[in-house]
């Protein structure tokens, strides 16, 4: 398990280069121990410390790396139950769906639609990552092909799906460079599945009837030398589906239970009837420990969703979130609209633009940067003050895009009135309502 | 040996609370594990969904909200019982919208004939939710409690502000209340102890956490409710053992994605399914976190919502389950012509930390590496190149041990500019004269091997002895900077003394949370 900082510092050089910007090897060591620091900011560690500190520091869920290129990614590697206890790390993984008989045209314009589902927010790309290539017929060839164009003509990476070594390999010869996970190595073909794995140096997924069964694969594949392995308890119904994956996460964190220290993978391809209700149950892996789940379809009116719950749930909640300061539009402001000022924390930006949204009434929405605090409790900290608000409001250029000179500050800020106006002589500061709730009412009202 | 799944202790469980009267009471709570945690404990009542209904003809849904109640809208108990008879609704929850006081500010008494005319259209139980601006939910409040006598209405949003009012009418007309806090764990179990210590029977109570839409700050409701689930159940807190109700359906149709048309908005694809599944989707994670009543809006969203409920209570599969029923038009959209430019580049993968590594004796020549002597040896394939730089090494470090404190980082800079230089120059002649030693005889080849043994082994030994002479000067700077540090400190407190003229000095923290107080006339 985890060294404690004392252990660390020993493997060190303790030279105190301050290289690895601190001042000394043993407070590298600390930030090690409590995962302030990687490794790899230390220049001169020696080999055998590092293959030491990384055996020791491995997360007690492995962390895997999938593909290659600007989708790469990365699985597992979480340690917690619970996202308030830290964060969670690496988000659920979404792939979809073609089966190895389709027909190269098809390929190319599905790749192309899913291609286009990118969304833009709060200065994210949320997109889905995986293709997962199937194969149908057991024909090596058509499996072969369709992995080879879904790895040449497109960013996805890959989940391989065949339980047939031979077939297997054709597909790993065609896409090996793209790093494809491979899915799956099962009771029957756990030596030949495994030894290609290990030969491509490739991910390999586990699939058993039962968490005993992957105990028992786990165990053979990493005795053979394999390391990046991915966990499908072989559940297809969502009660069974939860209770496993909880049953893996508790095993691997609360246990330390290194057979089951692996990323999972869930099909709720496989569990329902249609894409409406797959979203449900991909839904419900994104909260609760699924490290990729695989969709039949990739469809915009399902994946947006699931991609804002993942975000949600995969924000860390030791940082809140902000947006960046400046001048935001809502609607189709111009130079007589009203001019708001409110906090960078992002909740306040999300739920005071939709508010002003909702009244109809277009405006000027200045976010001024308090370290991602709320409006009261930047106000509270200084971090929201009567100088500061008028400085910025002087700096921002709204004074150009407008010809009038109001000012609406939150009502929970109300006593920064006067600073205000004493930094922006001229200017009338008008106090808006404290809920965002009832700007509209207050907006339309003017 | 089989493997068994780590069971959580448990200490404590949710208290059950019925809402209606009569045959069409129904029951929620009661769980003693985590929601649907089923295997280590039960959940005896299933999450209730119930629908939504407005009490003024919505102005700002969208098209395919309103769509399946276009003929109702404008009369609030054909809506309610077309919610029960169409769609199965257990559950009716009036949102009175139009007491607003920034909107329609409508009288209570309206307010308290639209809750009437509701209880008596239905056969289930009806949950009130206000309009959130306390003083108006309170004088609404009272009215409704008075005029719907012991139906055991849902009544809320109760806050710290409006409690008092709304509490005694619950308990003077036989209702239940929904004690409501912003998303916080404190804050709610101070507004559950309010009610307790106002004599408000505690089984009459369910908690409203605030709910966060679906990518507008879901993920603080959810912690928030993972956490209560956890002080409730883990840590046995009974101050927060109580049912929660979220009001998702009014927060994930009021964003603009739920709104947005195939026009507005190509990308998102058909406005009826998108929002459908929104709301669908955020069910999911509130049923996840522990909601025992949710409330909704959409039909086809409840219907999948209820599927998925009944398959994790009671197991079976989902595969049967329809997709939408779309009431509008399909919209198609060609996102072959939305998609933004392949990126197919695969950057090289560099060799972990093998080239700063190899980079680092050869850039750095810092003295104080103990590394670096190591490195030439391994480094077979260049040795003599090597052995240079492990012979400028120890000279650059004895000349820094020698210096003082002051000049040394100087000197060592420029040392080290020198010794890169020399090193460069005296790498390139070794690598000719190399290039002749191994046209020469085999026998001079080992005596240079030995002689270059011997070098290392003396180049070793002089870096060890420098870099103990470097760090037993480093310690006494160290030490030096200390002695000034802890001057500086105790120089400190005087400045800060004359800072303000207050007579008492205050810290940070202390003075926001005066601030605080002071705001919340705590003080």
């Amino acid at each position: 398990m985890a060294l404690t900082g004392m252990q660390i510092f020993k493997l060190l050089p303790k030279t105190n280069c301050k290289e690895c910007g601190v001042p000394t090897c043993l407070a590298f060591a600390m930030n090690l121990a409590s995962g302030k620091a990687e490794l790899d900011s230390c220049p001169y560690v020696s080999d055998e410390a590092r293959a030491q500190l990384e055996e020791a520091a491995a997360p007690p869920i492995r962390q895997v790396a999938l593909g290659k290129g600007v989708r790469a990614a990365k699985t597992g590697g979480e340690t917690v139950l619970y996202r308030h206890e830290k964060t969670f790390y690496n988000p659920t993984l979404i792939a979809g769906l073609i089966t190895a008989d389709t027909a190269a045209d098809d390929v190319a314009k599905t790749l192309t639609d899913w291609h286009a589902l990118q969304y833009e927010r709060v200065g994210l790309n949320l997109r889905p990552e995986l293709v997962a290539v199937k194969d149908v017929s057991g024909d090596a060839a058509a499996f072969a092909a369709v992995a080879k164009q879904v790895a040449e003509t497109s960013e996805f990476n890959i989940i391989l799906m065949s339980e047939d070594a031979a077939v297997m390999e054709a597909a790993v010869a065609a896409c090996g460079f793209k790093r494809p996970l491979l899915y799956a190595a099962t009771a029957a073909n756990v030596e030949a599945i495994g030894k290609l794995a290990l030969d491509n140096n490739l991910p390999l997924a586990v699939k058993a009837d039962s968490i005993d069964g992957l105990v028992e694969l786990t165990t053979t594949l990493t005795g053979m030398g394999l390391k990046d392995l991915v966990l499908d308890p072989g559940s297809r119904e969502v009660k069974q589906g939860i209770e496993d994956m909880i049953a893996l996460r508790r095993a691997a964190l609360k246990d330390g239970n290194r057979a089951l220290g692996f990323p999972t993978i869930a099909f709720p391809c496989e569990m329902a009837g249609n894409t409406d209700m797959e979203a449900l149950v991909a839904g419900m892996y994104i909260s609760k420990y699924g490290g990729i789940v695989v969709l039949s379809n990739l469809t915009t009116e399902a994946l947006f969703p699931l991609l804002l719950e993942r975000l949600n749930i995969y924000t860390d909640p030791q940082r809140p979130m902000t947006v960046t300061e400046g001048i935001y539009e809502i609607g189709t402001p111009d130079e007589n609209s009203p001019v708001l000022v409110t906090t960078n924390f992002a909740l306040t930006y999300f739920i005071v633009s939709g508010e002003i949204e909702a009244s109809k009434v277009s405006s000027w929405l200045l976010i001024k940067d308090s370290e991602g605090l709320s409006v009261l409790t930047a106000w509270a900290a200084g971090k929201f003050s009567g100088d500061d608000v008028g400085l910025f409001v002087k700096k921002s250029g709204i004074a150009d895009k407008v010809k009038h000179t109001e000012l609406i500050i939150p009502g929970y800020a109300a006593s920064i009135v006067a600073d205000v106006e004493e930094e922006l002589p001229g200017w009338t500061i008008t106090v808006g309502p404290r809920e965002a709730a009832h700007l509209p009412g207050f907006l339309k009202a003017r | 040996m089989a493997f068994e799944i780590k069971k959580e202790a448990y200490t404590g469980g949710i208290k059950t609370i019925s809402i209606g009267k009569g045959d069409s009471a129904v029951t929620v709570g009661g769980e003693t594990c985590y929601p649907f945690y089923t295997f280590e404990g039960d959940m005896p009542n299933k999450p209730l969904i119930a629908m939504e209904i407005w009490d003024m003809e919505p102005t700002d849904w969208a098209e395919a909200a309103l769509v399946p109640f276009k003929d109702v809208v404008a009369d609030p108990a054909a809506w309610a019982k077309k919610c029960v008879d169409e769609y199965g609704a257990e559950a009716i929850v009036l949102q009175l919208k139009s007491i607003d006081p920034n909107d329609r500010d409508a009288s209570p008494q309206s307010a308290a004939e639209t809750v009437k005319k509701v209880l008596d259209a239905v056969s289930v139980p009806v949950i009130v939710w206000g309009c959130a601006a306390p003083t108006k939910d309170e004088e609404v409040m009272k009215v409704v409690a008075e005029v719907c006598q012991n139906k055991n209405l849902l009544l809320g949003p109760v806050e710290e502000k409006n409690y008092k009012g709304i509490a005694a009418a619950a308990m003077g007309y036989g209702h239940s209340l929904i004690a409501s806090s912003p998303i916080d764990v404190n804050l709610a179990k101070q507004i559950n102890i309010l009610l307790e210590n106002f004599g408000m029977p505690m089984d009459r109570v369910v908690v409203d956490p605030t709910t966060g839409g679906l990518g507008y700050g879901m993920e603080y409701s959810y912690s928030v409710m993972e956490r209560l689930s956890m002080a409730a159940m883990s840590q046995g807190d009974d101050k927060l053992q109580y049912p929660m109700i979220n009001n998702l359906g009014n927060e994930v149709w009021k964003c603009k994605e739920a709104k947005e048309s195939a026009e507005d908005a190509p990308l998102l694809g058909d406005p009826e399914k998108r929002a459908i599944l929104m709301e669908a989707v955020g069910a999911v994670a509130y049923l996840l976190c522990g909601s025992n009543i949710l409330i909704m809006r959409h039909p086809e969203a409840i219907r999948l919502a209820k599927e998925y409920i009944k398959a994790m209570i009671a197991g079976g599969s989902v595969a049967e389950v329809a997709p939408i029923e779309k009431r509008l038009a399909s919209v198609a959209v060609d996102f072959a012509a939305l998609a933004p430019p392949l990126d197919l580049t695969i950057e090289e993968e560099k060799k972990a930390a093998a080239p700063p590594k190899k980079e680092a004796p050869a850039k750095k020549e810092t003295p104080d590496k103990p590394a670096a002597p190591a490195a030439p040896a391994k480094q077979a394939a260049a040795p003599a190149a090597k052995q240079e730089e492990v012979a400028a090494k120890p000279a650059v470090a004895e000349k820094d041990a020698t210096a003082t404190a002051e000049a040394a980082a100087k000197e060592k800079a420029e040392a080290e500019i020198k010794a890169k230089a020399d090193a460069e120059a005296k790498a390139k002649a070794d690598a000719e004269a190399k290039v002749k030693a191994e046209e020469e005889a085999k026998a001079k080849a080992e005596a240079e091997a030995k002689a270059k043994a011997e070098a290392e082994k003396q180049a070793a030994a002089d870096a060890r002895a420098a870099r103990e002479a470097e760090e037993k000067e480093l310690r006494a700077k160290r030490a030096r900077e200390r002695a000034e540090l802890a001057a500086k400190r105790t120089d400190e407190p005087t400045v800060q003394g004359t800072m303000t003229p207050a007579a008492i000095q205050k810290t940070e923290q202390q003075k926001i949370l005066e601030m605080l107080d002071r705001f919340h006339k705590r003080v």
